[in-house]
């Protein structure tokens, strides 16, 4: 009997835990912790479930990600279908009535900005396609300067006692980023129309911004793996037309951005696809500063 | 006399207006510096200015392209009605079997199997059909069914694998879950079948369960509030289906299960589980369905499971390798028999176990290997029945497995698997399965 008490006692224990003050803030990707972190400051404790040398694509609900989850207040995911295969069976099992759809806890960052590549065939021969449309929107920074501003408002809903603290602080932040919008325009001067061949469909948006021209891919189809034929296409591509350079993220496998590097002499640069995908790369400012100094290296 | 006072003036004179440049020179200076710095300043506050105005174009333009370029597209008035259409996906699993000497039976000695565990159909086998319907009910369900098509000797069978309703909105870690499910008993029992590394059960799976443990209940699980993963459930059946039979009231089986997990750094991952179940069983049909042979009693059976997996950075679409490992511990206490045949008693106690280790070589490469392992030592007072019901065992089954198979994308896969001989069925086999998923995107489970 002494033994069952102790149980329940310990249980209770475990169950009852002062909950921290601070925001639990649960994000997919790593660039919406930082954004979240951009805007909550002190305020907020902020979780990615992947890193920035992980393929966001393919994630299995593993026990660590429902032990986080299960004490979000707030879950900030991309969305359009990247998260797809994870994250409804990573919601069902956290058992946290807060970040489920339609809840204010559950921040969906690509409803609140302008995709690109919408709509399409649903057609699985076409590769893994996302009819919602492309979600890698996080490499334009104009596009996250959007997110930030609608993240605050659900920042300071949830956490009204802190709402003055976040109001100012993403003001801050973002008359700091469009200052920094504009240095990286300058800088990305030079690239402004140049031929990229690209290792996934992740850039577009980046492309988008700098009026970079993306005319090929390494993956013959969206996530099917890059083919020994497909490559020799595309290294008669490159002869008959100008390429400035070949970009692939840096969770990708290099050998196929390689393999027509070598052949092409046409630059293959790795970029960081998120923060954390490189050593030079530790928060929003310098995921961007590293990713045009990358890119202007290479037309130079 | 004269001379000296006249170089004394003069020098004088000459410091005196040496003094006099000086000072002119360092006022010319300090204005010359002063008109420099105010150009200067005045440069930087231009500059300023322009920087000022362009962050605020910059900052005007971005509104514009957010109200014209980048608004989000506008809501249909008009909303498909078909929009509300459960997540539909349809699995095929066919495959090609063949053996190294006929079968017609399946049976293991000290195990009493259940009616749907048998041999695979030789040949070309249409295998199980899934069709999976699931969806959010309202804001506090979500439900999910699983009806299989199973082909049997030119026959359809129609069975309801799954159909159940969960909770989405108990919070504090809790979910309600309620139909029919697969039990939370080990870990390979929670996946539907297609999921499985290898075309067919662990023997343990197969002798102890027949095949997969259905539960018709209630489960109800706890993710607790700790910083590392910890769950905890129980569930109540009402024990009908095989390994425990018959009509009972109340709840004819109770299931217990805990399970931890967590991550090493980027590249490993494990979950570790332990779990027990017990039920109730009357005339639980026995060999050729003799009434001597059936078992009326309890029966439970504590189980253990770890899975260990390692992907580096984990990206485990590259390359990943998988360690799973399930033992099983089965105790029955009751009678074999009935009244009209006599009771005589039965003390049944069997263990089990399997371990595999599979390896994604390459993005679409997999291999895998298996080594299964059951055991009985089943008593009774009447040795005679209990050899009668093949429940009697001197030796343990082992079995040897392997695998290969190729995985074009996310849902196709195509596989061959090998499995050696066991002693009490005398013949290896091989399987070619083909299994293709149509429809919505499956969740990517531990």
């Amino acid at each position: 009997m002494k033994k069952l008490q102790l149980i329940i006692i310990t249980i209770l224990a475990l169950y009852t835990q002062p909950s921290v003050a601070k925001l639990n803030i649960f994000t997919c990707e790593p660039e919406w912790a930082a954004l979240a972190n951009e805007i909550g400051g002190n305020k907020v404790k902020a979780f990615s479930a992947t890193h920035g040398k992980q393929d966001p694509h393919y994630i299995q609900a593993r026990p660590s990600l429902i032990a986080k989850i299960r004490k979000a207040d707030l879950l900030i995911c991309t969305g359009a279908e990247l998260e797809i295969g994870w994250l409804p069976l990573l919601l069902r099992k956290s058992a946290n009535k807060d970040i489920q759809p339609g809840e204010k806890g559950y921040f969906i960052t690509t409803s609140f900005v302008k995709l690109l590549d919408k709509g399409g065939i649903a057609d699985r021969s076409r590769g893994d396609v996302h009819t919602s449309g492309n979600p890698h929107i996080h490499a334009d920074p104009r596009r996250l300067a959007q997110v930030a501003e609608k993240l605050s408002v659900v920042m300071q809903q949830l956490d009204p006692n802190n709402a003055d603290y976040y109001q100012q602080n993403s003001q801050l932040f973002l008359d700091k980023w469009h200052e920094a919008i504009i240095v990286w325009q300058t800088q990305a001067e030079v690239l402004k129309g140049r031929k990229i061949i690209a290792h996934h469909k992740s850039w577009i948006y980046l492309a988008n911004w700098l009026n970079l021209e993306i005319i090929a891919y390494l993956e013959p189809k969206p996530g099917v793996a890059p083919t020994t034929s497909h490559l020799s296409s595309l290294l008669k591509t490159s002869e008959s037309q100008q390429v400035d350079m070949i970009i692939y993220a840096a969770y990708q496998n290099p050998k196929s951005a390689k393999w027509l590097e070598k052949r092409s002499k046409i630059a293959a640069i790795e970029l960081p696809f998120t923060i954390g995908g490189n050593k030079q790369t530790d928060d929003l400012f310098s995921f961007f500063d590293d990713t045009i100094k990358r890119l202007v290296g290479a037309v130079k | 006399m004269y001379i000296k006072t006249t170089i004394l003036l003069l020098l004088l004179v000459s410091s005196a207006s040496f003094a006099n440049n000086e000072l002119q020179a360092i006022r010319d200076e300090i204005a010359n510096m002063k008109k420099h710095h105010e150009t200067k300043i005045a440069n930087l506050e231009m500059r300023l200015q322009t920087a000022e105005l362009a962050i605020k174009q910059q900052k005007e333009q971005n509104s514009q392209v957010n109200s014209k370029e980048f608004a989000t597209s506008e809501p249909a008035i008009n909303s498909n009605p078909n929009a509300f259409n459960p997540a539909i996906s349809l699995i095929f699993d066919g495959r090609y079997v063949d053996y190294t000497n006929k079968q017609d039976n399946l049976s293991f000695p000290g195990f009493v199997l259940g009616a749907e565990t048998g041999p695979e159909t030789e040949g070309f086998n249409l295998g199980e059909t899934e069709l999976t319907l699931s969806a959010n009910i309202d804001d506090k369900f979500y439900a999910q069914a699983t009806i299989a098509f199973a082909n049997d000797a030119g026959e359809t069978e129609v069975e309801v694998e799954e159909l159940y309703v969960q909770t989405l909105a108990l919070n504090n870690g809790l979910t309600l879950k309620g139909g029919r499910y697969f039990s939370a008993l080990g870990y390979l029992n929670e996946q539907h079948a297609h999921a499985w590394d290898f075309a067919d059960a662990p023997l343990v799976y197969q002798a102890m369960l027949g095949g997969q443990l259905k539960n018709d209940g209630l489960q109800l699980s706890v993710v607790l509030p700790t910083d590392f993963y910890l769950q905890a459930g129980l569930e109540l059946g009402n024990a009908q289906n095989f390994p425990s039979s018959g009509i009972h009231n109340g709840f004819g089986s109770q299931t217990a299960f805990l399970s931890t997990g967590g991550d090493i750094g980027y590249n490993h991952s494990w979950q570790l589980g332990l779990s027990y179940w017990r039920a109730s069983v009357k005339q639980r049909a026995g060999l050729d369905e003799n009434p001597a042979f059936s078992y009326t009693g309890n029966s439970n059976i504590k189980a253990l499971d770890f899975v260990y997996k390692w992907a580096p950075n984990g990206n485990n679409k590259q390359q990943n390798i998988k360690f799973q490992f399930e033992y099983f511990d089965r105790n029955e206490d009751g009678v074999l028999g009935d009244i009209e045949t006599s009771e005589v008693n039965y003390d049944g106690s069997q263990t089990g176990w399997y371990g595999e280790i599979a390896w994604l070589f390459k993005p679409t490469w997999r291999t895998a290997i298996r080594y299964d392992r059951i055991d009985a030592n089943n008593k009774s007072f009447n040795q005679q029945r209990l050899e009668a019901a093949g429940l009697l065992s001197d030796t343990e089954q082992t079995r040897a497995s392997i695998m290969f198979e190729w995985l074009p994308s996310e849902f196709s896969r195509l596989r061959v698997q090998y499995n050696d001989e066991i002693d009490a069925f005398n013949a290896a086999q091989w399987f070619f399965q083909y299994t293709y998923s149509m429809g919505s995107h499956g969740g990517h489970q531990f």
